[in-house]
């Protein structure tokens, strides 16, 4: 099972990818919403998906919409955002969780392990 | 409390408090003492010249209403002075209208904004001089109606000499303490709304900067985790060292924006004139709004021909106002549809002045608003989202630099430059 991760800045999205694959996930990565949602259209194996709000070229938003017309509740769609306006509003149909960077890379395997498991076992884990 | 207000009140707010009260109130008295105490003699030029008056004054209103002030207040003084004149050269000594130009003369000098003292000084001078060159005549100028012409008795002059002293004492009484008022209120709501509006500025900057911020500081985290990780296993030392890497970077990316925003919280107390890089100036700017810029999908673009000259300024103030300007920008192609969002911050050096501009996709086409864009208080933006104070405090702080900033009209889009002494 897949994790497709969304993020707009590069050094965050390479981070979080390879913490993901350090953990034993296999991670696909997009850089704004559009393109995730053209990956999430050609790879049925994505079992979750973590997606930042603010992203140029389509929104955390707009992707959680497209993904919930496709299927109301799979698969579960977890918002990691930096936004600290109390103005925004962000959507909270549809959604499973809602984080606000930053998080400590263990709360987050944490609930992410809520809602997904490893491909790998410890055992068989990559060495970095 | 020191809040960095410019203590020079503009001379629109105060006009708002006084002129409708003050002074058209006190030419409508001079304009019926002189219908009343002129009907029987000259009736038809008096007639003409009181049309004259009366379409000064609703000329006058007219440009008041527009919010045009200061040519609402020439225009009354012009026809004040140019009518008073006229009838004193046709009805000479007799009648001493001459008296009036003490009251206009004191009126022109409670009436002008002290910034404007050019004009009250003007006006003073013409009244002082058509008052000596009347008061000594002893035969009208022009006779208009020599058949009927009124004697006056001596309790007349004595009670003219009477009615003028108690006109010219009220207005300078009432002016003077009207004026006072209205600078003390003004002044005072002024310090109070700059307060305001720093506070909301520095408030959208500070959630600005915490977005900008959170995201380099996760994943910091992350590599931090990573060099954990390793510590169990076998080490990959060239994976370690690139998270080394990256740490570095993200700290300093941290660091910029912090120092950015420090800068940009203090109020110009402390503000000393200092030299400073153009370019520096404007990435300052620039760095404080890539939380808005990067998420809008704006294309923004920096072309700074002097990136490398020194400029001598007041750095915090300019920096806010190359700040103010770009968010508009931002704000105004925000509402665009995506792919025709863009802003360019261009810079030159000319005729011993530096230039920098702003130039956004969005485009102003309503005249009035045009007009309008530099007044206290004037937004385009949404309730709750603009002050209506960023450009008109912009330009106090650029003409404090004694440079200016406009919007250039003749840029297809909108266009904003600001110039300072090089």
């Amino acid at each position: 099972m897949t994790i497709l991760i969304v993020e707009d800045d590069e050094m965050l999205r390479q981070s979080l990818v390879a913490l993901f694959r350090r953990r034993g996930f296999t991670v696909t990565e997009a850089a704004s919403g559009n393109q995730a949602i053209r990956i999430f259209n050609a790879d049925s194996s994505i079992r979750l998906v973590i997606a930042d709000y603010y992203m140029p070229d389509g929104d955390g938003g707009q992707l959680l919409r497209h993904i919930r017309s496709v299927d109301p509740e799979r698969p579960p769609f977890i918002l990691l955002t930096g936004q600290t306006d109390p103005s925004v509003v962000l959507p909270r149909v549809g959604l499973s969780e809602l984080l606000f960077k930053p998080i400590s890379p263990r709360d987050l395997i944490n609930i992410v392990l809520r809602y997904a498991t490893p491909d790998l076992t410890d055992a068989d884990r990559p060495r970095p | 409390m020191h809040v960095g207000v410019d203590h020079a009140t503009p001379p629109e707010l105060v006009d708002r408090v006084l002129y409708s009260n003050w002074v058209y109130f006190l030419g409508t008295i001079v304009n019926t003492l002189v219908a009343l105490g002129n009907f029987n003699h000259g009736y038809y030029f008096e007639l003409l010249l009181n049309g004259v008056y009366q379409a000064g004054f609703v000329f006058g209103f007219a440009l008041n209403a527009r919010r045009r002030y200061l040519a609402g207040r020439l225009t009354f003084m012009i026809v004040m002075n140019a009518t008073m004149a006229v009838a004193c050269a046709a009805q000479g000594p007799v009648v001493q209208m001459e008296h009036f130009f003490l009251a206009i003369g004191v009126l022109a000098l409670s009436m002008f904004h002290p910034s404007e003292r050019r004009y009250s000084f003007a006006f003073a001078i013409a009244c002082a001089v058509l008052f000596v060159y009347f008061v000594g005549r002893t035969e009208p100028l022009w006779n208009v109606d020599p058949e009927h012409h009124r004697r006056f008795t001596h309790d007349d002059l004595v009670a003219n000499q009477i009615s003028y002293t108690i006109l010219i004492f009220v207005s300078v009484l009432g002016m003077t303490k009207a004026f006072g008022r209205a600078l003390a209120i003004v002044d005072d709501q002024r310090a109070k709304l700059f307060e305001t509006n720093r506070l909301s500025a520095i408030g959208s900057l500070a959630c600005n900067v915490a977005h900008e911020i959170n995201t380099p500081l996760m994943a910091m985290a992350l590599e931090i985790d990573a060099l954990e990780s390793g510590l169990d296993g076998p080490s990959d030392r060239a994976a370690d060292g690139r998270s080394l890497d990256k740490l570095t970077q993200l700290s300093r990316r941290i660091g910029t924006i912090v120092r950015g925003f420090k800068l940009l919280s203090y109020s110009d107390a402390d503000d000393p004139m200092s030299s400073i890089r153009v370019g520096t100036l404007v990435d300052t700017a620039i760095d404080l709004t890539a939380g808005r810029v990067k998420p809008l999908g704006i294309d923004l673009a920096v072309q700074l021909a002097e990136a490398d000259d020194m400029i001598r300024c007041r750095v915090v103030l300019l920096s806010q106002v190359i700040l103010n300007v770009l968010n508009n920008s931002v704000d105004a192609v925000a509402e665009l549809p995506e792919g025709e969002r863009w802003i360019r911050v261009e810079s030159g050096v000319a005729s011993d002045k530096l230039w920098l501009s702003v130039t956004d996709s969005g485009r102003i086409a309503s005249p009035k608003v045009k007009q309008q864009l530099f007044e206290p208080f004037f937004t385009t933006k949404p309730i709750g989202k603009g002050t209506g104070l960023g450009l008109n405090v912009s330009r106090q702080t650029i003409e404090k630099h004694g440079g200016r900033i406009y919007f250039d009209w003749t840029a297809p889009t909108t266009r904003v430059v600001i110039e300072v002494p090089a």
